[in-house]
């Protein structure tokens, strides 16, 4: 039963009683809202006759926002139905809206506090709050959605620290040369990039485009483009060539070594070429 | 396969030193045989040194070589090697868990949304 619709009924009771219930039907509904004991009549009442009142109603106070194009409208359809299912503020993105093949439907839930993701079948329910939403990932996911209410358009960029941009940077590389199906790294990257160092919040279908262009040589000019733009040059020298020397023992101790070789070269070109330069300089 | 056997046979492919987190029996509970068997066989190609690890970002953990894995939707392994030594941990986790993991070692949380 649809609880915003049930609260909205309570609430305004006068505007409801006779017309629509009596006394005693909301009565139950306010029982059931507040979790409090229904007997076994009450109960019966409530899911034969109550819950269908309220289901016809949720259908016609219906409100659904679609943001965004390329959407496929059969898709869109199933997004409707779902939603209305849920009876809380919620929205559907992702490409399971827009693309042929998808993975699971994922369903964003907002909630009062807290982040949760469970999944149920093919269903990956998020819940999240409205500050959560801020989230540049959510943001980006609200521009091509269908949802029960109008997503707040307000963004909180964090800057990422050098170690998360390292971490998906080699985790990037594997994924690439894995083929890996599910990108997680790589995808978290691309976007990373275009944000801080493009000012562009992509679009999921945005992101997915230059998914399918981009390799490891590409992803190693990115990075350093990164990393040249946020962090001083005496930041990426100390950090860079002590983690260049870990990364001399593992390759000489390691059987599979060409990605660790990969970093290891361009960390080198980001700090020793600068190092290089600045020696010619003097 | 059950939860013992699948310890029985990580020890023998990693040695008696292997250590398995608290979640690691609730986690593997979790996957069908298929997934125990690809498990499985992941584990031997990081042994034989065929699957491409990490080194922690985090200078605290630079002597470890890290794999990740991902099972489904729900578990995540993350298997530990000390370089030029043995394999000493191996932790399934859910998303939460494997997160906590990742950062403490300097890496970024693996979950996309909840990045």
């Amino acid at each position: 039963m649809n609880e915003k619709i049930c609260k909205l009924i309570v609430e305004n009771k006068e505007k409801f009683i006779p017309h629509l219930f009596t006394k005693k039907q909301v009565q139950i509904m306010e029982q059931w809202l507040t979790g409090a004991p229904l007997t076994k009549t009450e109960q019966t009442y409530l899911y034969a006759t109550i819950t269908k009142k309220v289901d016809a109603l949720s259908l016609v106070r219906e409100e659904l926002y679609i943001t965004g194009q390329g959407m496929i409208p059969e898709r869109v359809e199933e997004a409707k139905k779902m939603l209305r299912g849920i009876g809380k503020p919620a929205f559907i993105s992702g490409s399971f809206l827009f693309s042929k093949e998808y993975n699971d439907i994922d369903i964003f839930i907002i909630k009062k506090r807290g982040y949760s993701e469970t999944w149920d079948g093919n269903n990956h329910l998020i819940s999240l709050s409205l500050k959560k939403l801020r989230n540049p990932v959510f943001q980006s996911l609200s521009l091509i959605s269908v949802s029960t209410f109008p997503i707040p358009q307000a963004i909180e960029k964090k800057k990422p620290t050098l170690h998360e941009i390292m971490s998906l940077y080699h985790e990037s590389i594997i994924e690439i040369m894995d083929k890996e199906k599910k990108t997680e790294a790589l995808r978290s990257l691309v976007f990373k990039y275009f944000l801080f160092c493009k000012d562009m919040l992509l679009t999921p279908i945005e992101l997915d485009a230059q998914l399918k262009t981009i390799g490891s040589n590409e992803i190693t000019s990115l990075v350093k483009e990164f990393f040249k733009k946020f962090f001083s040059k005496d930041y990426l020298y100390v950090v860079l060539h002590e983690y260049i020397q870990t990364l001399n023992d593992t390759i000489l101790s390691v059987k599979r070594n060409e990605h660790l070789i990969l970093y290891k070269n361009a960390y080198e070109e980001l700090i020793y070429e600068k190092q290089r330069n600045q020696a010619e300089v003097a | 396969m059950k939860n013992k056997e699948i310890k029985q046979k990580l020890l023998e492919i990693f040695g008696e030193q292997l250590l398995f987190n608290k979640d690691f029996d609730k986690q593997v509970s979790k996957l069908k045989q298929g997934m125990i068997d690809s498990l499985i066989e992941w584990c031997i190609q990081c042994k034989e040194g065929k699957e491409l690890g990490s080194v922690p970002p985090h200078k605290r953990f630079k002597h470890l070589y890290v794999f990740f894995r991902k099972i489904g939707n729900e578990v995540r392994i993350v298997l530990i090697k000390e370089q030029n030594a043995q394999f000493i941990e191996i932790d399934a986790s859910d998303h939460y868990y494997y997160d906590k993991k990742r950062e403490k070692m300097g890496y970024k949380k693996s979950s996309y949304y909840g990045s």
